[in-house]
């Protein structure tokens, strides 16, 4: 949905997103990140049961919450760090 | 680290970044908590690191935050990036929480620098993946260099809409189509206000440039659309809306939506400010005076919070409180505020002319937006249009009530998404007015923090009686 | 002007109830006025608990009273969700109070013991009783109980509720059933008439009712004193944390920490003297999420989302006031705190009572007369 300009050049920071060790772009957000590789599933929501992807990217909307180091964080707010632990919590939901 | 400050800044966008440098360049001890990495708010976003490609793109309406930044860098004011301000008081006293610990500190000013956030507008399929604000694609292409890969279609109202649709369409990215709500003919009012318009002609050739633009790429472009929607299953596959009575659709992979800027309200909220509703623009802003000094008098209003002017009027209206700031501190004797204060006042006077040119082009009609009872108004929650129209039928008449029976605005954002749109379909369904119904209470926290933060935070001023948890039961 | 049978003031939780139980129990046309004022707002924001533990230490009828409310309590949920189609988020699942150290172990077990003694003056059981820690842990095995617990009371004969939803659910059965609720209209003057009518004064045009209820909380006072009555209540804050949602781990409800069915975690409550004042303040924020973090450490790393201060209607004992007034016999005054728990006798015993359906040796005694006001 998303690709990076070439102009950019973030090196890349080592995460554990949904258990598994995965390389994604730093110097961004987790979400910015996470959307930059494709992968638009933010959690699904505890009420209607439905993914939910980043919507205003601004810190307003929530749709973004996801499990940051232990604690449910605005994945739009938070910069990437090297090492964390990121769970979304898909379950048994297929990302394409 | 200080806890007390004779002026404390929320916001580091152009607002608060301009009242904060003057305040410390005027001697006044001054800090700014943002919980953004980096300043520049929501205009200037990494300006500090953008690329020349993306300097070059965005234009010196971006460029202009790196001397705006430099200035701020330059000044003595304390800045906490990464600070998100949960909790704050009339009587100064503000919660703020960095790096997962929490802290309260006092200040004898607050200047409320917030901004603004597009205005939520609830269409079916909204909370689809792949429907995003079209704020937050300008958001990523700042933060993170990323541009839309797939077919894109930008729908909703607003200059923000088109100028997002021309630097996209400056990229190459495939857009499908534009959809404006906006009516094809603008109201008459709309000629009124043409005449001090023309004196900006520097803006208006902006404009028409962002108007050549998109024609000159020959997307498709329609205006006065009506029912629009996003169409998809776990993820948005297709946009359908009404064009010249005829429904149109276009397969996408991502839909942009603006529906306009509104201010955000919250912090004022919780702090008691006295709001007032704008019918035209229909949003709610904090009461203020020239200053942007609110009902309280310590604590100031300033930039897009206070009403949605632009990031330069936001930039001066953030001079105007430092300076009024500056003079209650006992810093300037009131002539040479006045003084300093005037050429200011003429710049925003200039900046004005155009704005209620576009604020009438682009007006949010009542009603216009077609609320259909499915659609889920309330994402955190789940509650639907149909749910919030149910309560008022059960005889409710107040947004907070309407939020106890149903939810709807009790999740994490607060009803930051559903607020705005909450109000205009109780209004709707009691027949009377948004300003009749409420706003929706504001409680801290602002956004959520850990418990444990909030058990292991220092209270460093002033301390209560102890909870008494069987005080009743001993009865 | 608009005539009805029964007017009630006060669209709270005693006021819906009584209402509603008024027109099942065929008091004709029956009327609520209701206006949302911050300051009056207890029936919603309360913490959701059916209880009657710990209830009436100083006092047999209100330990008998609050038992008859509690056992009414299943029943009288599953008629209003079956008439609403409201889900009320009951569940019967207990209540339990933890102890932090042995001497408030002890202090617990006392309690039960002068309770036990003064439920028999009634011949009432206390089905209460104390559990050690270790005990307690194998009722909720699926949290963690912090190391300061030392034991817990629990009584397995009372539950939680969603008390908005309870609100709502009230509402809708009474609307059902012929009642009218209006809101956002206040009540300004209540007028006695000749011959017994009552003239009820609103912001938006006068009623009258041959019967009038006032429900109205913290407002009662402006409403009694043109008529030179009073009540003695006054006003205690409380304040409550929401966490976010998590799992569902903890089915049985804490004093003050309880998980709801949908798995956010309802924590409070402070108990405060200052007034009608119902701000939040980061004192009670503070130690109200410390304790609720002794008792389950698991809280530490969960999101607290929202918070407010709600303003309890206190009696000097702390049981209701149900009266009649003296010189208008046809005007009934209700102000309690624990009106969710005590919800069903609103329904079963205080209407009729209210329409002199039935005589209550009970409710005689929570008149205002005992106070010697
Ligand atoms: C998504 C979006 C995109 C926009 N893009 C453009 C554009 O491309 N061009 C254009 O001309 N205008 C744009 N605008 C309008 C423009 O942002 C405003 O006119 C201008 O930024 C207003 O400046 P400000 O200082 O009032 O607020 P902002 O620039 O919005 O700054 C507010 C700051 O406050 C911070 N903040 C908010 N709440 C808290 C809190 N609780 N704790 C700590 N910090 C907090 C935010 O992080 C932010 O940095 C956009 C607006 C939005 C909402
Ligand atoms: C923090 C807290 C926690 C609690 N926890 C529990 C618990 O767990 N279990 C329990 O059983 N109880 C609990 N309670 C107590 C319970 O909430 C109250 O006893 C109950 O809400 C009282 O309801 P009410 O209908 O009598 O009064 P209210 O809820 O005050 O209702 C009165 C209504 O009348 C309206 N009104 C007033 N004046 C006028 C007028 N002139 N015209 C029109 N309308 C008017 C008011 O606006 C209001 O809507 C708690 C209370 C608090 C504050
Ligand atoms: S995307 Fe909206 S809060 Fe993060």
């Amino acid at each position: 949905m998303f690709k990076r300009d070439q102009h950019t050049d973030n090196e890349n920071v080592a995460v554990i997103l949904d258990g598994e060790t995965t390389n994604l772009p730093g110097n961004m957000s987790v979400a910015a990140s996470l959307l930059s590789e494709g992968r638009i599933v933010a959690k699904i929501s505890p009420a209607s049961k439905k993914p939910c992807s980043p919507h205003c990217l601004m810190g307003v909307c929530y749709e973004c919450l996801m499990e940051i180091d232990g604690v449910k964080q605005q994945a739009c707010m938070v910069e990437i760090q090297e090492g964390m632990v990121i769970n979304r919590r898909l379950g048994t939901m297929e990302e394409d | 680290m200080s806890s007390y400050y004779d002026s404390a800044v929320i916001g580091a966008g152009p607002a608060g970044l301009a009242a904060a440098s003057r305040m410390a360049e005027l001697g006044l001890k001054v800090l700014v908590l943002d919980e953004q990495p980096r300043p520049g708010g929501q205009i200037y976003r990494n300006v500090e690191n953008a690329s020349p490609a993306t300097l070059q793109l965005m234009g010196e309406d971006y460029r202009r935050g790196l001397d705006l930044i430099k200035r701020f860098n330059h000044s003595s004011a304390h800045y906490e990036s990464n600070a998100m301000v949960w909790q704050t008081s009339s009587d100064g006293r503000i919660c703020y929480s960095r790096n997962r610990k929490s802290r309260e500190i006092k200040a004898g000013h607050i200047v409320v620098a917030t901004g603004a956030m597009e205005r939520p507008c609830p269409i079916p399929g909204w909370n689809l993946p792949g429907v995003m604000g079209a704020g937050a694609a300008n958001n990523l292409a700042k933060e993170a260099g990323l541009t839309p890969s797939g077919r894109v279609v930008l729908a909703g109202s607003g200059p923000l809409l088109l100028l997002e649709a021309s630097l996209l369409i400056e990229k190459g990215v495939e857009i499908a189509a534009i959809l404006e709500t906006t009516p094809k003919l603008p109201s008459p009012n709309t000629l009124v206000h043409l005449i001090p318009a023309l004196r900006r002609t520097d803006f208006l050739a902006k404009g028409l440039k962002m108007v050549r633009t998109i024609k000159k790429s020959g997307i498709l472009h329609h205006k006065a659309v009506t029912k629009l929607r996003a169409v998809g299953g776990d993820r948005l596959k297709r946009v359908e809306a009404v064009a010249n009575g005829k429904t149109v659709a276009f397969e996408a992979e991502l839909l942009l939506l603006h529906f306009g800027v509104i201010p955000s309200t919250h912090l004022f909220r919780l702090m008691g400010c006295t709001m007032e509703y704008n019918d035209r623009q229909r949003y709610w802003y904090p009461v203020c005076d020239s200053w942007g000094r609110t009902n309280h008098e310590n604590v100031f209003a300033t930039g897009d919070g206070s009403g949605v002017r632009g990031a330069l009027a936001a930039e001066y209206k953030g001079e105007l409180a430092a300076l009024e700031i500056g003079h209650c501190c006992g810093i300037i004797p009131h002539y040479e505020r006045d003084e300093l204060a005037s050429p200011i006042r003429a710049m925003l006077y200039s900046d004005n002319l155009p704005r209620p040119l576009v604020d009438e082009i682009y007006a949010p009609a009542a009603g216009a937006h077609f609320f259909e009872d499915e659609t889920v108004l309330c994402r955190c929650e789940n509650v639907t249009v149909g749910d919030v129209r149910k309560a008022v039928k059960e005889g409710v008449r107040n947004v907070n009530e309407v939020k106890i029976v149903t939810r709807c605005g009790m999740g994490p954002c607060q009803g930051r998404m559903c607020g705005p749109a909450l109000a205009e379909i109780v209004a709707a369904e009691a027949k009377t007015e948004v300003e009749q119904v409420g706003l929706l209470t504001v409680r801290p926290p602002l956004k959520p923090i850990p418990l444990g933060e909030v058990a292991e935070m220092e209270l460093e001023l002033g301390s209560q009686e102890q909870a008494d948890l069987f005080k009743n039961m001993r009865k | 002007m608009i005539s009805a049978d029964v007017i009630v003031i006060g669209g709270g939780i005693s006021g819906a109830a009584t209402a509603l139980g008024l027109v099942k129990s065929g008091a004709g046309k029956v009327l609520v006025f209701d206006e949302q004022l911050p300051a009056q707002r207890p029936s919603r924001g309360n913490f959701g608990l059916t209880w009657f533990m710990c209830k009436g230490a100083n006092n047999p009828s209100y330990a008998r009273w609050c038992r008859m409310a509690i056992d009414q309590w299943p029943d009288f949920a599953a008629e209003l969700e079956q008439e609403t189609g409201y889900d009320l988020e009951l569940e019967w699942t207990g209540g339990a109070i933890q102890a932090f150290d042995d001497e408030q172990y002890q202090a617990h077990a006392k309690s039960i013991e002068i309770l036990k003694n003064i439920c028999a003056e009634v011949d009432l059981d206390y089905p209460v009783q104390m559990f050690s820690r270790e005990g307690f842990a194998d009722m909720i095995p699926d949290i963690e109980l912090g190391r300061d617990v030392t034991g817990v009371m629990y009584t397995d004969r009372q539950g939680h509720v969603n008390p908005l939803k309870l609100l709502a659910a009230v509402r809708c059965a009474l609307q059902q059933k012929g009642g009218e609720y209006f809101a956002a209209h206040t009540v300004s003057r209540i007028v006695p008439e000749k011959e017994g009518a009552i003239r009820v004064e609103t912001t938006k045009g006068n009623f009258r009712c041959g019967r009038l209820v006032v429900a109205a909380g913290h407002g009662i006072p402006k409403l009694l004193a043109p008529l030179g009555a009073k009540v003695p209540i006054y006003p205690q804050r409380g304040q409550l944390m929401v966490s976010e949602r998590y799992d569902r781990v903890l089915d049985i409800p804490f004093l003050c920490t309880r998980q709801t069915p949908d798995g956010t975690f309802v924590i409070g409550l402070s108990t405060e003297d200052t007034g009608l004042d119902d701000s939040v303040t980061m004192a009670a924020m503070k130690s109200q999420a410390a304790n609720a973090i002794r008792l389950f450490p698991i809280l530490k790393n969960l999101n607290w989302v929202r918070s407010w201060g709600a303003i309890r209607i206190m009696t000097p004992d702390g049981a209701p006031i149900y009266t009649k007034l003296t010189d208008y016999p046809n005007i009934t005054v209700l102000a309690l705190h624990s009106a969710v728990s005590l919800a069903p006798l609103n329904i079963s015993e205080i209407a009729p009572w209210i329409l002199e359906q039935q005589e209550s040796s009970m409710i005689n005694h929570f008149r205002n007369e005992r106070f010697n006001v």
